[in-house]
């Protein structure tokens, strides 16, 4: 996302931004509006010249940290010859990228020093989004193959064999920025982020728990859970139920591990997890079927109306769970079990039907 | 050879058939002439048989056809073992007739969802001796696993221990063989890890047995999976080139001039017994060793015991180990279990509690551009899972894993779903004017596993052994090229398709296996070569590669051949014998 010129102008930070000259691209929400002023938190160092880069932590009016930012120039060398490059680089707390500006009046430049194109500035920014980049991989000597183009040539025109090449390295660069992409990428990604991390784990994590656990960033949700315990989660059963729905599959497997095992004995906490069964992704769907043991037993009935979203082992397993304990199954839930049995438009209907059959024996 | 049930002489036949109602089953993967059907032996162990598969990437493939002598005329019911394999609200994709003699009966088959037996009619017979034809209707993938006709109204038994006991009953089979051989070494599993064991214990004078149920030699390098070799050589370069392959691309047919270096190599050896196309179905250890493994043709059905005083497992899902009571992990340890934390990946890499998710399998395809314009038909039953995603071949992150899905027991779904991404995803790129002359020209029909079991030995090799560069008295494997691990990418961006990976991959200079790691924690007489050796989830990221997997074997080979010497179990060479060990490994360079 490219953002229109923000209005706080940072002390010491580009000049030109001042001058609505620059390009700036963010991806978090408005933590740069709430910035109040900057301190000093650590610097790293720069591996191609051993200068240290100065990383500051931008806070809230309300000395709530927001993110850190490094004002880099950094020499981007090829082939003997070096060019500086100048880049202001944002971090959010948990040392992931988020955002980067550059002034237009030192801008970033190609080979034979041609300035970079606004599609250029948009390619950066999607290179520093991907931080399993095959050029965290890669030494700067394995960037270039030394073969002839016509060697590495693939039969059949298939190309992508999965070691890395000069290709692979060429799709993922900036074209004629070969270098410059490199060094900024190996800066943003490289050991700043450990940095980041224990700077965060040292000031701010046991007092930044719930602020996180709210926050409407995964990293900072992530980084709540794995700092709360049992007790500590259930008083936060609405946000829990909240993320449940809302999130990622990584992530919402990872909440229901964490879940105490007393969470689901709550019919309304249940009902609001089981009702959003249909709306959620096929792993989390399993996970629901198997911590049925865990969950009050109105979650039998919900399920028994969202069958036709189940695969044939998740319905393997909920038939197995009903096979277990008969007193579970309601009339409404037979019901419903009836209904799949005689559809046509559910693939694993047979099995309902298997199933109904042996239970009339 | 073909195999039926109730073949009598023909005196018998006549005193049958005034007494009795007789029946006949026979094995479609026994067929005489297969046409364009395949052998399917990969879910036997689920689904109860190897089957015949019609994969003919969208054109319906020759008919197949065999003799059968029945003992009685008249008129019976025809069953056919079958199964639509995806079940829907459109026109099964898998469908086939059934013709008797020179009729062919109306009912349609490959229309009933799951493994089951359809009702194919009622024919009368004139002949004892038949001929049956089955013909492929549509190319996609249908699948016969038998066909019984029976002058009885009795439906034959659904599945589980009543269809296999029924079947033996029916073919005259009993469950143990009859044939016993003898050997020195058997490896069970011909991918690179069981060619190498085998080769590396043939030169150093042991009489081997590799059994192995395909017709051809590699496994997942096979010219019928093509996944290329990666990996370094270690110790045993000589022998791994033998056997490994260039670095084409994943799914060239340049695979197949490998195939045939590697099968003409393994066959070269003398003391090596080949016994292809046949397929370990039973092992039994008595006082925590094992006396002999059971394998059966997988197109006969004609079955061996294979006795040994040691035993190789390479069979990639750890078979041999499970059968005999090995312990074995399967999924992903807690990041504590063994200290496996990538902090940058966290969740995707190791997790904070353990769990069933495992790397996934893949199916590798090609396509080729003709000269002329290529139609490729209408595929509703794979939109579902392709949606809209176009691609013109696919290479190893097309894979896919899931957590209602076990890699062995589900193996079957899942190349089917891959299938379904194949054929949905190429479908939707012909609607492109520019893919006009493209054709399916290879897609396999075999799957190629990443992970499965992981048999536990001495040493569970760890991601902690890579990171920390761990030498060990007993390193006989070495490898520089990274760990990676796959997770799919719907994990991380739902609205990704479902059979796609991404690797994570950790750069290493160098990481080292210890022997301990290639024979079993419980089982006296076992060894472990390939992705089934004794590892953790992440440990397993690096060295489930097939120049890596090939040097486990050829150490495992090796070792074979020191406790043939001195009459020992494998975990006895570490105690006792490893200086002469590792000298002899020394000795491959």
């Amino acid at each position: 996302m490219k953002m229109a010129l923000l209005v706080l102008i940072l002390p010491g930070l580009l000049t030109s931004a001042a001058q609505g000259n620059r390009s700036f691209y963010f991806l978090m929400g408005n933590e740069l509006e709430l910035v109040s002023r900057h301190v000093p938190a650590f610097s790293f160092p720069n591996l191609n010249n051993k200068v240290e880069h100065k990383v500051c932590l931008l806070l809230g009016s309300d000395e709530q940290p927001l993110l850190f930012l490094a004002k880099i120039s950094t020499p981007v060398c090829a082939d003997g010859e070096c060019k500086l490059a100048h880049i202001n680089v944002y971090w959010d707390l948990q040392g992931n990228y988020s955002g980067y500006e550059a002034s237009n009046e030192l801008p970033l430049t190609k080979h034979e020093h041609d300035p970079f194109l606004e599609e250029d500035y948009q390619k950066l920014h999607e290179l520093l989004m991907n931080s399993n980049s095959i050029l965290g991989r890669r030494s700067i000597t394995e960037l270039v193959d030394s073969k002839p183009a016509n060697e590495l040539r693939l039969p059949s025109g298939v190309d992508g064999v999965s070691s890395a090449t000069k290709k692979e390295i060429k799709s993922v660069v900036i074209q004629g920025a070969l270098y410059t992409s490199y060094t900024i990428w190996r800066l943003v990604h490289g050991e700043v982020v450990d940095k980041i991390k224990s700077y965060y784990q040292t000031h701010y994590a046991s007092s930044l728990i719930e602020n996180f656990l709210y926050a409407p960033y995964e990293a900072y949700q992530f980084a709540a859970l794995r700092a709360m315990d049992s007790s500590h989660i259930m008083e936060h059963n609405n946000r829990i139920i909240a993320l449940f729905k809302e999130s990622k599959p990584l992530f919402r497997t990872y909440l229901f591990k964490k879940l105490p095992d007393n969470f689901l004995n709550n019919k309304e906490v249940t009902k609001e997890v089981y009702k959003s069964f249909s709306a959620i992704d096929i792993n989390s769907k399993t996970l629901l079927i198997q911590y049925l043991n865990f969950a009050n037993p109105a979650a039998v009935q919900i399920l028994s109306s969202q069958i036709g979203q189940m695969s044939r082992n998740q319905l393997r397993s909920y038939l197995k769970f009903l096979s277990g304990d008969k007193t579970v199954v309601s009339k409404m839930t037979k019901d419903n079990l009836g209904r799949v049995a005689d559809s046509e438009e559910y693939n694993h209907s047979y099995l309902v039907r298997e199933f109904l059959a042996l239970d009339d024996r | 050879m073909f195999k039926v049930a109730g073949f009598f002489v023909v005196i018998q036949l006549i005193t049958t058939s005034l007494f009795a109602q007789s029946s006949l089953l026979i094995e479609a993967e026994s067929f005489m002439n297969k046409g364009g059907w395949l052998t399917d032996p990969q879910f036997v162990e689920q689904m109860g048989s190897p089957y015949l598969i019609a994969h003919g990437m969208g054109v319906p493939v020759e008919a197949a056809s065999t003799l059968a002598v029945l003992e009685s005329i008249g008129r019976y019911h025809v069953w056919v073992r079958s199964k639509n394999w995806v079940p829907g609200n459109w026109k099964a994709p898998g469908l086939f007739t059934l013709m008797v003699n020179d009729f062919t009966l109306p009912k349609v088959l490959g229309a009933t969802p799951g493994w089951t037996w359809e009702y194919a009619g009622e024919i009368e017979i004139g002949t004892s001796e038949i001929k049956l034809e089955l013909s492929d209707l549509t190319g996609f993938n249908g699948r016969c696993d038998a066909i019984y006709l029976t002058q009885s109204s009795e439906k034959p038994p659904q599945g589980g221990e009543s269809l296999l006991t029924w079947r033996q009953d029916q073919l005259k089979e009993a469950w143990n063989p009859n044939e016993e051989l003898a050997y020195d070494l058997v490896v069970v599993g011909g991918g690179i890890a069981g060619c190498a064991a085998s080769i590396a214990a043939a030169e150093q004078g042991m009489k081997v047995a590799l059994i192995h149920d395909r017709p051809i030699l590699g496994g997942n390098a096979s010219s019928e999976i093509r996944v290329h070799t990666l990996g370094i050589y270690g110790k045993f370069e000589r022998i791994l080139k033998l056997i490994d392959t260039e670095h084409y691309p994943n799914g060239s047919p340049q695979a197949k001039a490998d195939q045939q270096k590697r099968d003409n190599n393994v066959k070269s050896y003398q003391n090596i017994d080949l016994f292809l196309n046949t397929r370990a179905y039973d092992a039994v250890a008595e006082d925590n060793r094992i006396q002999y493994v059971d394998a059966r043709h997988t197109s006969s059905g004609e079955r061996k015991r294979f006795r040994a005083p040691w035993f190789v497992d390479s069979t990639g899902d750890g078979w041999i180990g499970f059968w005999t009571g090995a312990k074995y992990s399967y999924g992903r340890e807690s990041v504590d279990t063994y200290g496996e934390a990538w902090e940058a990946w966290g969740e995707l890499w190791s997790p904070e509690q353990p769990d069933n998710i495992v790397m996934g399998s893949s199916v590798l395809w090609r396509t080729t551009e003709e000269t002329e314009v290529q139609v490729f038909p209408n595929v509703p039953w794979a939109m579902e899972v392709a949606k809209d995603h176009k691609a013109i071949a696919g290479e190893w992150y097309w894979e896919f894993s899931r957590n209602d899905l076990h890699q062995i027991e589900d193996a079957e779904e899942i190349r089917d779903h891959m299938l379904r991404a194949i054929f949905g995803s190429f479908y939707n790129a012909k609607q492109d004017e520019e893919n006009s002359l493209l054709r399916l020209e290879w897609v396999s029909y075999l799957v190629g596993k990443r992970e499965s079991r992981r048999l536990v030995g001495d040493h569970i090799f760890t991601f902690k052994d890579v990171v920390d560069q761990t030498k060990f008295p007993d390193s006989v494997v070495m490898e520089t090229r990274e760990i990676d691990v796959h997770y799919q990418n719907n994990l991380t961006d739902p609205a990704e398709p479902d059979f796609l990976s991404t690797a994570l991959f950790y750069k290493t200079e160098k990481y080292y296996i210890p022997y301990r790691s290639l024979y079993s924690k419980n089982i006296d007489n076992l060894f472990m070569a390939g992705r089934n050796f004794s590892c953790s989830h992440v440990g397993l990221g690096g060295p489930r590669v097939m120049r890596t997997t090939g040097q486990m074997g050829a150490a495992v080979g090796f070792a074979a051949s020191l406790c043939m010497k001195y009459k020992v179990g494998p975990r006895l060479i570490y105690k006792s014998h490893l200086s002469e060990y590792m000298e002899l490994i020394e000795q491959q360079q």
